[in-house]
């Protein structure tokens, strides 16, 4: 299918030239294209994409819909590395089943400078080529860092069928078996064979490695797009909690001077939370206690000390009349010092007792 | 220059340099002049981390607080003292090596693909903010109260926060436990923070840039002087520094884990070079590197011990055929462990059975065979985090055992290296520490702690498949 064939869906600048379509600007983060389509998902189930534009921190989805009497609309994230024209399966997508009615491609996230431009995108049955070019887009695929990238790198999607340490695993070990039949029939002096070894060893390691530095490659071009030519606050305003890191500023300023203030952080998750963390982390120097969703104790907090509810816990109540804050359990007397979108902040104002 | 903005450079420098400078003097005092310029600036490096974690520690506690240029002048009183004594030692200058051109050549491959990799390690480093998880958690945070309060704040578990009284100023990190990890990692922090001027910026992060690169030094004078050929050292060099997980911990700054691989490891090869050379200089400089690895985490405390176990080995002059067997046994150990985790019937064991208390801080382990064997392979063997150092590893001791038998087996680093493998299987095997290993959070950063000292085993393999292959015993 020719992206011309497609229309917005979401977004705004929709052109369109001799090649392709797209959008300039994202509406609240998305940008949509989408087409009438009729075919049977049995029968094509891989697909060719050719896009452009997209920040490599964005998603990109397929989505569709069949004539299905629900009308329901089924969505499947396109993993795609740094290259524009990309290949996916959905065969392995229990919905992608029947007759095909509708298409569209949705971008998400950030926003590059470049709009996004859709050229084609092709629905074809498999064949061993295209099967080897998934493969290969697997082993060439360029995931950003997740919070886990420190625990484990993967290398390749899940799914992917295989993977390449276990080829190269399997190249190693074949190419040292031939190399051993072959000195054990030349009967080749030991000088010679090692080296030959070591190179046996080199030559799958490289292919890996080559693997790895092109991953990296992309991550740094990732990074510097987002962070490049930034000082240290403005890396700090480009990274997703911005906004949370913002608020934190803001309950710093107010609280001035820091030294000797502290702060109890309610939420209503349990410990181990990754914003409840990452905001005592940005509210740094002060000093926070970070965990429960409950008002502290009278005997562990003390007037002058600060309450934030993030995201509202839940269960505790702020009566503005009587300037007190109540859970199930205590109440203390308190003025609100701070409000955000995210939070409220407290100053407690007296002991605190039991709330019946 | 937006990077350098808000940041001394000059202060940033000093911080890297002095304990650097410091203490490969110190390293060159300890083991003598034999020591090549490369073994005194590897170990160099991180006897200076240690040098600058004790000095924090204790102007802190007997001058109150923290300030950047009297540490730095009492590194430079260390240094120049230490230099005086070098120098008046019979000092002099490494000569340059007379190889071949084809030697050279492939010398500047192999440098030219390493400088490849840590260009963009650096440029990582560089320009994103702290990025992972345990690093903005745990480690981070003391360094920032420490530097804005120019004092080492005491951080206590979260039951004590509450019950401090208001004259004494407690924190507590939104980690339970953290507040009772090492404060190695946060010292060598807020040392960066104190000679940059700032507590937030990338740069701050370089010691996790330069300590592989350190290590790397370490590897080429040990194993040069034990007669690998210059090519192959920087061919086992490059394995080492392009492993992806290697990478990852190097550029996503912030963790403890590669920092107490490489301290175990350089103390183990400092144990074995004492066994091997002789001079109380090379034991000492592995008790120092013990301390290291204390210094860096809890665990740390284990493979500290290790170390002690190694050097009591050399100080009792253990017989070669004890050190085989000891690596025999933890060989089978290890076999036996996992092929157990995979038995039927044995993994079906009430959790709880059996409870392991542990001295300490260190938590109690409920013992329960785990099925740890299919999720060790496809880390060790499948997925990218180590290319292929774990078949190469297999292999490299084979061809060493076929050249040259079982006298292979006579290595301390070896054994300290099986009996720490052993430990993990352990601990991700039999215990509750089986969910972290399941869920992939620790066991990945747990083996990486083998891993740099891995790598010497496989060269001190490599040493011995070639001359023994060469004819030279």
């Amino acid at each position: 299918m020719s992206g011309l064939k497609f229309q917005p869906l979401v977004g705004r600048g929709f052109f369109r030239d001799a090649e392709s379509v797209g959008i300039r600007e994202f509406d609240r983060g998305e940008a949509v294209l989408g087409s009438d389509a009729f075919f049977d998902a049995s029968n094509l189930s891989t697909v060719r994409l050719d896009l452009a534009g997209v920040h490599p921190d964005s998603q990109v989805a397929l989505l569709w819909q069949t004539l299905s009497p629900s009308a329901e609309v089924h969505l499947v994230e396109l993993h795609r590395g740094a290259a524009e024209v990309t290949w996916h399966r959905l065969d392995l997508e229990p919905d992608w089943d029947g007759q095909i009615a509708q298409v569209a491609i949705g971008v998400y996230g950030l926003h590059s400078v470049e709009p996004i431009r859709l050229r084609s995108l092709d629905f074809q049955p498999p064949t061993r080529e295209i099967l080897a070019r998934f493969l290969w887009q697997d082993w060439r695929l360029f995931q950003p860092w997740r919070q886990g990238s420190a625990n484990h790198y993967s290398g390749t999607p899940a799914e992917t069928p295989l993977r390449p340490v276990t080829v190269m695993i399997i190249w190693l070990v074949t190419a040292l078996v031939l190399l051993m039949i072959f000195i054990h029939w030349r009967r080749l002096a030991a000088a010679v064979w090692m080296p030959s070894a070591l190179v046996v060893v080199l030559v799958p390691w490289l292919v890996l490695d080559g693997l790895w530095q092109a991953r990296l490659s992309d991550q740094v071009a990732s990074t510097r797009a987002r962070f490049g030519g930034l000082d240290q606050a403005g890396k700090r305003g480009m990274e997703d909690d911005a906004l949370l890191q913002a608020q934190a500023r803001e309950v710093l300023d107010h609280l001035e001077p820091l030294r000797g203030q502290r702060l109890f952080i309610l939420r209503e998750s349990m410990r181990h939370e990754f914003n409840r963390l990452r905001l005592q982390y940005h509210l740094l120097p002060l000093n926070v206690y970070n965990f429960g969703h409950q008002l502290p104790e009278p005997g562990h907090a003390r007037a002058g000390d600060y309450v934030l509810l993030l995201d509202d816990p839940g269960g505790v109540e702020f009566y503005s009349e009587d300037e007190v804050l109540v859970d199930e359990r205590f109440r203390w007397p308190a003025t609100l010092s701070l409000e955000q979108p995210r939070f409220l902040v407290f100053r407690l104002e007296g002991p605190g007792e039991e709330a019946f | 220059m937006p990077l350098l903005e808000s940041l001394s450079l000059t202060g940033l420098i000093a911080a890297l340099a002095l304990p650097w400078l410091t203490g490969a003097l110190v390293v060159r005092l300890l083991t003598g002049p034999n020591s090549g310029v490369n073994i005194c600036l590897g170990y160099g490096f991180f006897l200076g981390q240690i040098v600058i974690i004790v000095l924090l520690l204790g102007w802190d506690t007997f001058f109150g607080g923290v300030r950047f240029l009297p540490l730095a002048a009492l590194l430079l009183v260390l240094a120049t003292s230490a230099g005086a004594l070098v120098v008046r030692d019979n000092w002099r200058l490494p000569s340059r090596p007379r190889w071949p051109l084809m030697i050279w050549l492939m010398v500047a491959i192999l440098l030219g693909l390493i400088g490849a990799r840590f260009w963009l390690l650096l440029q990582e480093l560089a320009l994103r903010p702290v990025y992972p998880w345990d690093a903005w958690m745990n480690w981070v945070p003391r360094a920032v109260v420490w530097f804005h309060h120019a004092e080492l704040t005491p951080f206590v578990l979260p039951p004590e926060w509450l019950i401090a009284p208001p004259e004494a100023e407690v924190y507590a990190l939104g980690n339970w436990r953290a507040s009772g990890y090492p404060p190695g990692v946060p010292l060598m922090l807020l040392w960066m923070m104190l000679g940059g001027g700032t507590a937030d910026h990338t740069l701050l992060f370089l010691p996790w840039l330069v300590a592989p690169l350190a290590f790397a030094l370490v590897l080429w004078g040990h194993l040069r002087t034990g007669g690998l050929g210059p090519v192959v050292t920087l061919v086992l060099i490059y394995l080492f520094l392009s492993l992806p997980f290697a990478n990852i911990h190097t550029m996503l700054a912030g963790y403890a884990d590669f920092w107490l691989g490489l301290y175990f490891s350089l103390g183990v090869m400092a144990a074995e070079r004492w066994r091997h050379v002789g001079g109380m200089g090379h034991g000492a400089l592995a008790l120092i590197l013990a301390t290291g690895c204390a210094f860096m985490k809890t665990p740390g405390m284990v493979f500290a011990g290790l170390i002690l176990m190694a050097l009591i080995l050399v100080g009792a002059g253990v017989s070669s055929r004890w050190l085989g067997r000891g690596v025999m046994l933890g060989l089978v150990a290890i076999a036996l462990m996992l092929l157990g985790g995979v038995m039927p019937g044995l993994s079906a064991m009430p959790a709880d059975r059996f409870l392991l208390p542990l001295p300490g801080f260190l938590p109690e382990l409920r013992i329960q065979p785990q099925p740890l064997l299919p999720i060790l392979f496809d880390s060790l063997f499948a997925s990218s985090n180590w290319h292929l150092l774990w078949p190469v590893l297999g292999l490299s001791a084979l061809a060493a055992l076929v050249v040259r038998g079982w006298v292979i087996l006579d290595s301390l680093a070896l054994l300290s290296l099986v009996t720490a493998a052993t430990l993990l299987v352990f601990v991700f095997g039999y215990t509750h520490y089986f969910r972290q290993a399941e869920n992939l959070v620790t066991l990945n950063r747990a083996w990486l702690y083998l891993v740099p000292l891995t790598t010497y085993v496989m060269g001190v393999c490599w040493t011995s498949a070639l001359r023994g292959s060469d004819g030279n015993d």
